[in-house]
């Protein structure tokens, strides 16, 4: 009756996206963008934004003309015999990316809100809070997207609106002539995508929707909410820091710390934004191991969930990382190959599917 | 098995089958020219109406029919005379199924055996002793009907059809339990209802086995699978509000020997709607509602967060506030959760003691355990005044909702929250309320989101306007989800022409 059966509505992907993209990331992005582009980071976030338009209009544009199932269908036509190499490079690809994100926000938390407890202990709370959510299925993802954006945006707005108080907006000024630099600018551009990071769920979530029509006005209603919050917040950080920003190890969530609101019983504003980026990161640490679990069953369904190893391998990668090696450069690596793979699979696609309809 | 023309073997295998029930009252009578017609009447004591037995079976046969059934044979058709101008209640049954008539002597049916007759009349004389209509004493309003439903099954289906004088209002009995074989009533609107729903209902009654149904709660346990804390069938004692959820589309199941009612479907928002919303202004009803919503976080919610403050991010409040809770719990020696949980179990200890009491005594208790020893800890340094202010704004809250079944959930609800924060704090307070959220979020009642309107395949907008706010009555034109596409609206025309 008002259920859809493994199928999720234009509304719930629009929210579903958002989510599954707004994680950590917006957390460093202005830091990031800082280097190259100074204050005008806000202005090249949108670029980015174009970018990621660019590509998935293009795949979205595939989807639709080929009439394939699904990711894995699309793949067969264009990639051949290649495309399980494909699939299980993206798997992959999502579980590490995953296992990054977790042990960044074990590290964040352990930091900021929970000095005295051992990391890998709240990593493994998470993961098996995150686990309870994975198992549910898209539709019920979309259903708890459909509910927790609310939330999200009224933090969102109360944060934003509280950080304005503070924030001299002057500092951004003048526009566009304090960097000469092309190169700079086109990494700032490329590191903007980072953003982005977790569009390329949109290849998965693509067959989900009910409406497969709407598909390209969810796209664009999804990236221009992700563009507003991105740029906004990086105008927010970047005029409230300058060049402080640097010596502020989580910029984006100390935005509030120093706010005082006036009558206010609470002290740290800034709880809000904690709040936003736990709950982005319960999404987008679920979507990486929630999306491979998809993308196997797509390749080689069974009727066993797989969800249960993946968790165990998402942690222990993570132990991984959080040992023997630097976190820091896996995330670099890893949200550079995700913003490569977004840009360059589109592309691929559509040129090898051209050809294969020639012949 | 069915019954034989002869009723002496009738008789013997209804006499067979209750054996030693001593409860049982048979009588053997015998008419006709040369007495020797037997018939047999059989009912349980108390069970049946003897005043009616008396008028509608003894006396319409033995002193009414006597003239004519003084020369009757044995060879003439007694049963049907009996049957025309005998039984003097328009309320009566033949039947030849030995099971069926067990079943309505043993609902309070009086059994009529006719010699010569393989059939067997059943004449309805139920009237077992009751409580009468009862006043409502778990959903109390200032204002309206005061009546509730009550034990008896057939007393509540005429309190719903008093409300609702509509030939579409339909009522499907049936009879639950393999050895209770209690009746249940399942009423609906038929036009308003959606088919599929009554129908699904319907299914899961038929598919429920099990030795007896004593109360609705059993309902709500046997035909929803999904294991979940919070209530998937809305119970209500009040006809009013029965009433009301028929004509919205809702289903109600009305069960023998319980007060209480369940309506289906039921979605979360409606554990926040009471009677006396739609008795009040809208806009006292809507101010009122929203603080319901807010007592039901407060009261999952509240010690969660102090919790938060106190053992991880006290920076988190001001800070005269901080350094007085902090010089409240300086003389204090136990950690704040082993406080707090303490303290909330004795609460739920106090409540729970208090309801096995008679209202008088239970009064005392509160006192006694309320204020005295509530003051007592405090003084001896056991606890600090803040968390014996945050465990009775919690128990306040939890009364504030209206239904018994959802405040009974924030009950436990509370000590997840409780114990997540106890070890991870802030983290631990935003996951289990994401845990909740998704817990909700993946609960469907026949076919609609638990958590409708807030999730929705549809654009639900106006379906908003009896949430969290309830809107006046003339802008309530739609029905809610629960109704048939055909039956969408409710309310038509203008309301206040002569206002203008």
């Amino acid at each position: 009756m008002n259920t859809t059966n493994n199928k999720i509505t234009i509304k719930q992907f629009i929210f579903l996206l958002i989510l599954d993209v707004l994680s950590t990331t917006f957390i460093f992005l202005p830091k990031y963008m800082y280097e190259y582009v100074t204050a005008d980071s806000w202005i090249f976030v949108i670029l980015s934004a174009s970018i990621v338009y660019l590509c998935s209009s293009v795949y979205i544009k595939l989807f639709n003309k080929s009439e394939a199932t699904n990711f894995s269908d699309l793949s067969n036509m264009t990639f051949g015999f290649l495309s399980p190499f494909v699939r299980y490079f993206f798997v992959i690809k999502n579980i590490i990316f995953s296992s990054f994100l977790l042990i960044l926000f074990t590290m964040l938390v352990n930091s900021v809100l929970l000095p005295d407890t051992p990391p890998l202990f709240v990593g493994l709370f998470f993961l098996v809070a995150t686990y309870f959510f994975t198992i549910k299925g898209v539709e019920i993802r979309g259903r708890i997207a459909e509910l927790i954006i609310w939330i999200i945006i009224l933090f969102f707005a109360i944060s934003f609106i509280i950080a304005s108080m503070e924030v001299d907006f002057t500092n951004a000024l003048p526009v566009l002539v304090r960097q000469d630099n092309a190169s700079n600018r086109l990494i700032a551009v490329f590191v903007g995508l980072f953003g982005f990071s977790g569009m390329e769920y949109l290849f998965l979530l693509a067959n989900k929707i009910s409406n497969k029509n709407s598909l390209q006005m969810a796209n664009i209603v999804s990236i221009l909410f992700l563009t507003f919050i991105l740029s906004f917040t990086s105008l927010l950080t970047v005029c409230l820091y300058l060049d402080s920003i640097y010596n502020e190890p989580f910029p984006v969530l100390m935005l509030l710390s120093s706010v005082n609101v006036p009558l206010a019983f609470i002290e740290r504003q800034d709880s809000l934004v904690f709040s936003i980026w736990i709950i982005c990161s319960f999404f987008t640490i679920s979507a990486g191991i929630f999306y491979s679990n998809l993308l196997i069953t797509e390749t080689k369904p069974s009727k066993k969930s797989r969800l249960v190893y993946l968790h165990i391998i998402v942690f222990i990668l993570a132990y991984i990382m959080y040992k023997y090696l630097d976190y820091r450069i896996i995330g670099e690596t890893m949200l550079t190959i995700n913003a490569i793979f977004f840009i360059t699979i589109p592309f691929i696609m559509s040129i090898l599917y051209a050809i294969r309809r020639k012949k | 098995m069915v019954l034989t023309k002869n009723i002496d073997e009738n008789i013997k295998l209804l006499e067979e089958r209750f054996k030693e029930c001593g409860d049982l009252v048979k009588k053997e009578m015998y008419v006709g020219k040369n007495l020797d017609i037997k018939i047999y009447v059989a009912y349980f004591d108390l069970l049946t109406d003897r005043s009616l037995f008396e008028r509608a079976v003894v006396e319409s046969i033995m002193v009414g029919m006597k003239e004519s059934l003084v020369f009757l044979e044995k060879d003439d058709d007694i049963y049907n005379k009996i049957k025309k101008q005998g039984i003097t209640t328009a309320d009566y049954k033949e039947d030849q199924d030995l099971d069926n008539l067990y079943n309505s002597i043993l609902s309070g049916d009086t059994l009529l055996l006719v010699e010569g007759s393989d059939n067997a009349l059943v004449i309805a004389t139920k009237g077992f002793p009751n409580r009468g209509i009862p006043a409502a004493e778990n959903e109390v309003v200032l204002e309206g009907s005061k009546d509730s439903f009550s034990e008896v099954y057939r007393f509540n289906t005429v309190l719903v059809r008093r409300r609702i004088r509509d030939s579409r209002l339909k009522l499907v009995q049936k009879q639950l339990g393999k050895r209770s074989q209690v009746d249940i009533g399942i009423m609906y609107m038929e036009d308003i209802a959606h088919k599929e729903v009554v129908d699904n209902i319907i299914k899961s009654l038929d598919k429920i086995n099990i030795d007896g149904v004593f109360d609705a709660t059993y309902l709500n346990e046997l035909m929803f699978n999904k294991k979940s804390i919070f209530p998937q069938a809305q119970k209500t004692e009040r006809p009013d509000k029965a009433c009301s959820a028929l004509l919205e589309g809702r289903v109600i199941l009305l069960l023998d020997n319980t007060p209480i009612v369940l309506i289906l479907p039921t979605i979360f928002s409606v554990y926040f709607q009471s009677s006396q919303d739609y008795y009040d202004n809208y806009i006292i009803a809507s101010t009122i509602r929203t603080l319901r919503y807010g007592a039901f976080l407060v009261s999952i919610l509240l010690p969660a967060i102090y919790l938060c403050i106190s053992l991880y991010n006290p920076s988190l409040i001001s800070r005269e506030i901080m350094y007085r809770i902090a010089s409240t719990r300086s003389a204090v020696p136990f950690n704040p959760v082993l406080e707090l949980l303490m303290m909330e179990l004795a609460f739920e200890l106090l409540k729970e003691a208090s309801l096995r009491l008679p209202p008088r005594i239970s009064g005392t208790l509160g006192i006694v355990g309320g204020l005295i020893i509530g003051q007592s800890t405090i003084e001896a340094g056991l606890t600090s005044p803040i968390v014996v202010i945050i465990v009775s704004i919690t128990a306040i809250s939890t009364f504030a909702i209206p239904n018994i079944a959802l405040t009974n959930t924030t009950r436990v609800l509370k000590f997840l929250f409780i114990i997540s924060s106890a070890f991870f704090g802030f983290l631990g307070l935003v996951v289990a309320g994401l845990l909740v959220l998704v817990h909700l979020a993946s609960l469907s009642n026949f076919g609609i989101p638990y958590l409708y309107p807030f999730i929705s395949t549809t654009n639900q907008y106006t379906q908003f306007r009896d949430i969290f706010f309830r809107y006046p009555l003339y802008k309530m034109e739609k029905r809610p989800i629960f109704a048939n596409a055909k039956q969408k609206t409710r309310l038509r025309g203008e309301v206040n022409e002569y206002d203008k």
